[in-house]
């Protein structure tokens, strides 16, 4: 499958046409995504129409942006203009929304083709209401996607759709694309604007992007931020971060993109003395706390609409008292100066997105969980910090994706993505086998 | 800090706190609800464990006039 750039050329030279792809993209929706429970809502009919407007806008020379015509999806906690918002719960309001969220908005503005909502975790905390069921990781249905924004990951990889628009609590895009071997980006908090976006924790919430390469999340990026930066064109001077309780596939596959890095002439070093426990442990702490206050009045409601372990988990917020959600403040600062001084010694630091591929779903098998993910996620999320992950390579035993993550500075989006790009041509082609 | 205190007696408080927001957590989600806050102690604790001086035994950083 070709890349944004490269079919906005297409479109624009009438080789391609934006109805012919985004009816394929609906076809493989609605046959692939349906049987991994990808899709909330699958937008036929509205889809075909915006396909045809931006036919009309490219036959008379005049689209609107690299993203004309371009089938994308959105994470069903965003809200859409016409759709219900079901953030993955009954306890949802099932009316069609009003207006877009800014960034679906923005999308629009830019001729983009929305094809569908996607499916996820309970409000976006880490549990599968009944009503909607688990997403199937495509490369194997037994194993989990991770979440939260598991049918954004799924959608992507699948090729329905070249990008989503997912949501980033602690972890909730890079965790399920580097488990569906895809690409995910979390910028810095605020740069893609969360207005119209269901709430979690809005200290921690981001948006963030799900493609198939760095450069489909860069075009999406680019037209969709609020501001730029000036990125960076090296040298580059590179942070290691290990931790001991990786999976040895995990280690083994993160050494070789490390050492694909060093042949680049980069500045490899490591990095050690990070605090990325406390920094875990005050991101749940905050988690927790305005988790509850953000659904305080619809649990008073609405709470035999939630499923018992999301609202057990919402409920357990109320175990977080003045003095720690204050502590974890602080904390947060001291992490903030920590990580300072790692930036200092270097433009991005480089460290492996999860413990371990992705295990079965049902515990089976002895594989290594993935209970401390947010370990290796949730410090950029406290901190505001843009991060990605993209695949480095598959586990030899199961065949699953593995990624690496690069995070970067405060405003280092640019560094990011280009420190991406340069990992993504040193690894060589990846193709997810169905796009 | 206080986070040493029995999980079972955070149960109770966060049973309580829930009362004051107006929500009565269900008799069926005390099971769920004693592994969560067990969990989140955890975190509190790997919290309370990452020493930061407080904020009288520093300089008060703030804008010059």
């Amino acid at each position: 499958m070709t890349d944004i750039a490269r079919l906005h050329r297409l479109y624009a030279s009438r080789v391609a046409s934006p109805v012919a792809v985004v009816e394929r993209h609906l076809d493989r929706a609605h046959a692939l995504g349906t049987d991994l429970n990808a899709f909330t809502a699958i937008l036929d009919g509205e889809a075909v129409v915006a396909a045809e407007a931006s036919e009309r806008r490219y036959s008379e020379g005049r689209p609107l942006s690299i993203l004309d015509g371009i089938p994308v999806t959105v994470k069903d906690i965003v809200h859409m203009r016409g759709v219900p918002t079901t953030a993955g719960s009954r306890a949802a309001d099932r009316d069609p929304q009003a207006c877009d969220a800014a960034v679906v908005a923005r999308l629009r503005q830019l001729g983009a083709v929305l094809i569908g909502k996607t499916n996820l975790l309970e409000y976006a905390l880490g549990l599968v209401h009944p009503d909607f069921g688990p997403v199937r990781n495509p490369w194997d249905k037994e194993r989990t996607i991770g979440g939260s924004s598991s049918g954004s990951a799924a959608a992507v990889a699948i090729g329905a759709g070249f990008a989503s628009i997912g949501t980033d609590t602690l972890g909730s895009v890079r965790n399920p694309a580097a488990l569906a071997g895809v690409v995910g980006f979390k910028p810095s908090f605020g740069l893609l604007p969360v207005a119209g976006t269901i709430p979690l924790a809005p200290t921690l919430d981001h948006l963030g992007i799900l493609a198939r390469s760095v450069a489909d999340v860069q075009a999406v990026y680019r037209a969709t931020a609020t501001r730029r930066d000036r990125g960076h064109y090296g040298p580059w001077r590179m942070g290691v971060i290990t931790f001991a309780d990786v999976d040895p596939v995990v280690r083994d596959a993160f050494q070789s993109a490390v050492a694909l890095l060093r042949e680049t002439g980069a500045a490899v070093h490591e990095i050690g003395g990070v605090p990325f426990a406390a920094a875990t442990a005050a991101g749940l702490a905050i988690l927790y706390a305005e988790a509850i206050e953000a659904h305080r009045d619809q649990l008073q409601t609405r709470a035999e609409d939630y499923s018992p372990a999301t609202r057990a988990r919402i409920l357990a917020g109320s175990a977080v008292e003045g003095a720690d959600y204050a502590h974890a403040l602080v904390v947060r600062e001291s992490v903030r100066q920590a990580f300072r001084s790692v930036f200092a010694s270097c433009d991005v630091i480089l460290l492996p997105t999860l413990p371990a591929p992705a295990p079965r779903e049902d515990g089976g098998g002895g594989d290594r969980g993935l209970g401390s993910a947010p370990l290796h996620t949730s410090a950029f999320n406290l901190l505001g910090l843009p991060a990605i992950t993209l695949p480095i390579g598959r586990s030899p035993d199961t065949g699953m994706p593995i990624g690496l993550q690069i995070a970067g500075p405060e405003g280092g989006d640019g560094a990011v993505l280009r420190a991406a790009q340069i990992v993504e041509r040193q690894r060589g082609p990846w193709r997810t086998p169905w796009a | 800090m206080s986070r040493a205190l029995d999980p079972e007696d955070w149960l109770r408080r966060a049973v309580e706190a829930a009362r004051r927001m107006g929500i009565e957590p269900a008799e069926a989600d005390r099971e769920l609800l004693a592994a969560e806050v067990r969990g989140l102690l955890q975190a509190l604790a790997t919290l309370w464990e990452f020493h930061v001086p407080s904020a009288l035994s520093g300089w008060r950083e703030g804008p010059s006039p």
